[in-house]
């Protein structure tokens, strides 16, 4: 049984359609790449797995791990086992990093965490990330440059450990070595979890030390092109020109 | 009955239009007082504090007496009339004191309190204090109850001083806490004033009132001001801060950072006054506040008055509600919706709690935003 299936999915944003009949389907541990050119609706199918009440589905159905997904909300779906790195991750004051996981792993399991090994798997995690230990006691993302809060979403995506993680352009404004650090980081998320990702990219930085096993092109809100991870290469040698046809 | 004596206060430095009505406000003070708390004699005083009542208010030194503060002469009225004693802290020239004074004071049910302090911080001298204001256990709203506190600060050449200031009445009563300070050359003034609300008001509730001026009156002195506030149930919050910029290269930062929810209703005065001779000053304030209900009241009035030219004076406001992006954001990583807004409105306080520097009271603060706030 597949982790994510969407069937004929149609999004529609302020009333303006973005997304047309989409149809994708994750194996669980499987590594997709959804590339495209800007505007062409990557980000809006990740906002609209996630369930943001902002992206009104107007036909089709999104199932996960057996379960429909249309009607619920964002925080059922967490719970359910997806997750999704933000492009532009929100501040939040006055929680700190370290709390704001804290609390979101009491939310999604229930269970009481406890604080001894939550602090050192955090540590590890974020020894893995090249992140200084200061972050974990900052404000989430508060005063956080660019590359430190795309590693403060990896770092949550490490502690929370979902079954699908989307990463919406997760490497955009950062520079090579942060690429290198946030890809050892969902490495490190596929090999403990047997994790299964959607990355959401126009770049292809991100992609070069991961396995990767489908690739999907969207233009103008269609999945135009499916493909193994060769389209990558064709798609660095050619860009997406050769798909808006 | 109870005689009181309505004093007009938290004025704006240059008033607006009359039906805006905000240009002041008014408070009944009552005439018949306890003052300041016994308990304060026995505060535990790094070397080089001095602690001394001084009987009346008039018998103040002229320097610390003429302070202006944020709230008024119409306070200072009250002080005089009633012969409100005054406690005094003077840290020595050159004192470093590392530990804060803290100051617990409790607002007992059914009485009228009025306490009264000065803190004067000599050449080169850093002093810290925290005013920790209570109510009974629980609060006690069947009894009509009065607390007023009045500061004064005095800061000379290269002086720093830090004023923590935390309310946490169990219901609201009719308060007032009244600040002004005087920064003398590369002098310092932070301050921190946390007022954490109660949804249960006590019986005459009359409102909340807070107000702090600090005079730059050194080439290079500075005042930061950090507030927070929960407001809710009934509650009315009257605010009057003035950034009074007099010499060269002076500098001022006010946040303002607060929740107002049910029926509560807000006042926000802030004021950066350059005045001439000012040059090279920067002022900057901004002013942070969710609103929950739409059965609140919220008045922001941000003023810069510019005497000289060359200066930089800044206002930002972010005036709302919760945005509907933090919340899908928190519910993304599985908060629900109720727990999300509940610990955004938590951590607007305790951004501001984490200022208090003695770890015991930062905690039990903390526990308190935690177990009755949001």
């Amino acid at each position: 049984m597949a982790l994510l299936e969407v069937r004929d999915l149609s999004v529609a944003v302020d009333e303006k359609q973005i997304l047309h009949h989409i149809d994708l389907t994750v194996g669980a541990g499987e590594t997709h790449v959804l590339m495209g050119p800007n505007g062409a609706g990557k980000s809006t199918l990740g906002y609209t797995l996630m369930g943001n009440p902002g992206y009104a589905l107007t036909d089709g159905t999104i199932t996960f791990d057996g379960q429909v997904l249309n009607d619920l909300s964002a925080d059922k779906r967490a719970k359910a086992g997806m997750f999704l790195s933000f492009q532009n991750p929100i501040e939040v004051p006055g929680v700190s990093l370290s709390s704001f996981i804290r609390n979101a792993l009491h939310e999604q399991t229930g269970q009481p965490v406890k604080l001894f090994s939550f602090q050192k798997k955090l540590a590890a995690a974020m020894e893995l990330l090249s992140m200084d230990e200061t972050y974990a006691d900052r404000d989430l993302n508060v005063g956080f440059s660019g590359g430190e809060k795309k590693k403060a979403e990896i770092l949550q995506m490490l502690l929370l450990q979902p079954k699908l993680a989307i990463l919406d352009e997760t490497d955009s404004g950062l520079d090579v070595d942060a690429v290198r650090t946030v890809s050892q980081g969902v490495q490190a998320y596929q090999e403990s979890k047997n994790g299964a990702l959607l990355i959401i990219t126009h770049s292809t930085r991100i992609l070069e030390a991961l396995h990767v096993d489908t690739v999907h092109v969207m233009v103008k809100g269609h999945i135009v092109m499916t493909g193994d991870a060769s389209l990558i290469d064709e798609i660095n040698a050619h860009g997406f020109e050769q798909f808006e046809a | 009955m109870e005689k009181s004596r309505l004093a007009v206060v938290n004025a704006l430095p240059a008033p607006t239009y009359r039906f805006l009505k905000v240009n002041e406000s008014g408070l009944s003070i009552p005439e018949s007082v306890t003052t300041y708390p016994d308990t304060w004699d026995q505060a535990a005083l790094p070397q080089g504090i001095d602690l001394r009542r001084i009987a009346r208010f008039d018998d103040l030194p002229e320097a610390c007496r003429l302070i202006e503060t944020g709230m008024g002469s119409g306070i200072d009225r009250a002080l005089s009339e009633q012969e409100i004693s005054c406690v005094m802290l003077t840290a020595a020239k050159g004192t470093r004191a590392d530990e804060p004074i803290v100051l617990p004071v409790t607002a007992a049910c059914g009485s009228t309190t009025i306490a009264e302090m000065v803190i004067c911080a000599e050449e080169n001298s850093e002093i810290t204090v925290i005013l920790d204001m209570t109510g009974d256990d629980g609060g006690c709203a069947a009894v009509k109850s009065f607390f007023g506190l009045s500061t004064r600060i005095r800061a000379e050449k290269n002086a720093q001083v830090r004023l923590i200031h935390v309310q946490r009445f169990g219901a609201s009563i009719t308060s007032f806490d009244d600040i002004g300070a005087w920064c003398d050359e590369r002098a310092s003034f932070a301050l921190t004033t946390l007022l954490l609300g109660s949804r249960r008001a006590a019986r005459g509730y009359e409102g909340s009132f807070i107000g702090a001026r600090a005079t730059l009156a050194g080439e290079e002195a500075s005042f930061t001001g950090r507030t927070g506030y929960y407001c809710a149930g009934q509650m009315s919050l009257d605010m009057n801060f003035v950034a009074d910029h007099r010499e060269k290269k002076t500098n001022s930062e006010m946040i303002f950072r607060g929740v107002l929810d049910d029926h509560a209703a807000k006042t926000w005065r802030g004021t950066l006054d350059f005045k001439s001779g000012a040059a090279g000053s920067v002022g900057d304030e901004q002013e942070d506040t969710l609103m929950l209900s739409p059965d609140i009241r919220n008045s922001s009035v941000p003023v810069i008055l510019c005497g000289e030219e060359d200066v930089d004076g800044r206002h930002g406001a972010t005036i709302g509600q919760i945005s509907e992006e933090i919340l899908f954001y928190m519910r993304s990583r599985g908060y629900t919706e109720e727990e999300a807004r509940r610990l955004i409105v938590q951590a607007r306080l305790k951004s501001i709690a984490r200022e208090i520097p003695e770890n015991r009271l930062r905690w039990e603060v903390e526990q308190w935003i935690e177990k009755e706030i949001g």
